[in-house]
């Protein structure tokens, strides 16, 4: 299967409405990784201040995290100057935005068999 | 299926909502982008007491023009500054239903009570119009931005 085949297979999935296979991924899964990705998730982007003050972390401990999901193209980082000031914008990329919904519905399959798990009983 | 994992589970789909809400708190707009707002509808009530149609028609492109480019950051967030932009999908449909259908209230009271005002015999019918709905917009947008923010938390 080429990559431009798995894109369309995609966007026919997205346009029938299936939902994408729920997929854990422990590259997410860890709390601040989590917090990133689920803040850009639900932005267009964010301000590399915006998620430091969030999550209360140093510069160079939230550069690590987004190298970390930079590596894995979940995330994009745009550098750009407005007015001599130098801004980092941070975004989510499709493959991330993908792995994000998929982590998501993995969460909730778990969630879902630990109900019809207690309702069956021992 | 272990109760830690579910225990995890939760904690992580909480962890998600919350930033959610988190982003949705941060849709806002200054005190004084309203004010703004406001001062633009009168102006162009006034301009279209003027009574020449083409300076209208120009006024009002521009005028939608530049609430298109500023509205956009509806996101412009409390301190004027737009440090992050929420997704479409985050506000949800009612976000955007609510702006439309409070920009044709505003349309409406102004066409109404120009025309009231007219009939009254009124100077300046469209600017006497114009004045208390811009009035409306300085001291109700923040409200109608706290409305579309309690529905995209409901969403």
């Amino acid at each position: 299967v080429t990559e431009s085949d798995a894109a369309a297979a995609l966007v026919t999935r997205r346009d029938r409405g299936i939902p994408d296979e729920p997929l854990f991924d422990e590259l997410i899964h860890p709390s601040t990784r989590l917090t990133i990705v689920a803040l850009l998730a639900a932005s267009d982007w964010a301000e590399f201040a915006v998620i430091r003050d969030r999550l209360g972390l140093s510069d160079s401990a939230l550069s690590k995290q987004l190298t970390t999901l930079e590596d894995a193209d979940y995330l994009a980082i745009d550098r750009h100057t407005v007015a001599g000031r130098r801004r980092v914008k941070v975004r989510l990329t499709p493959i991330g935005r993908r792995a994000f919904r998929r982590h998501v519905s993995a969460l909730q399959t778990i969630m879902l068999s630990a109900d019809i798990g207690e309702s069956v009983g021992p | 299926m272990t109760h830690s994992n579910r225990r995890d589970a939760n904690q992580s789909l909480a962890l998600i909502e919350n930033q959610r809400e988190w982003v949705i708190d941060q849709i806002d707009a200054p005190r004084w982008y309203w004010g703004l707002l406001a001062a633009a509808w009168v102006g162009l009530g006034a301009v279209a007491d003027v009574g020449k149609p083409g300076l209208t028609a120009t006024t009002l492109a521009i005028f939608l023009s530049v609430s298109a480019v500023v509205s956009r950051a509806v996101s412009l967030g409390r301190q004027g500054t737009r440090r992050l932009s929420a997704r479409r999908e985050t506000v949800g449909k009612q976000g955007t239903v609510t702006v439309v259908a409070c920009l044709l209230a505003m349309v409406g009271a102004t066409i109404v009570g120009a025309l009231l005002a007219d009939h009254d015999g009124a100077g300046h019918p469209v600017t006497t119009a114009s004045i208390p709905v811009g009035v409306c917009i300085a001291l109700g947008g923040h409200h109608m931005l706290a409305s579309i923010r309690q529905r995209a938390r409901r969403s």
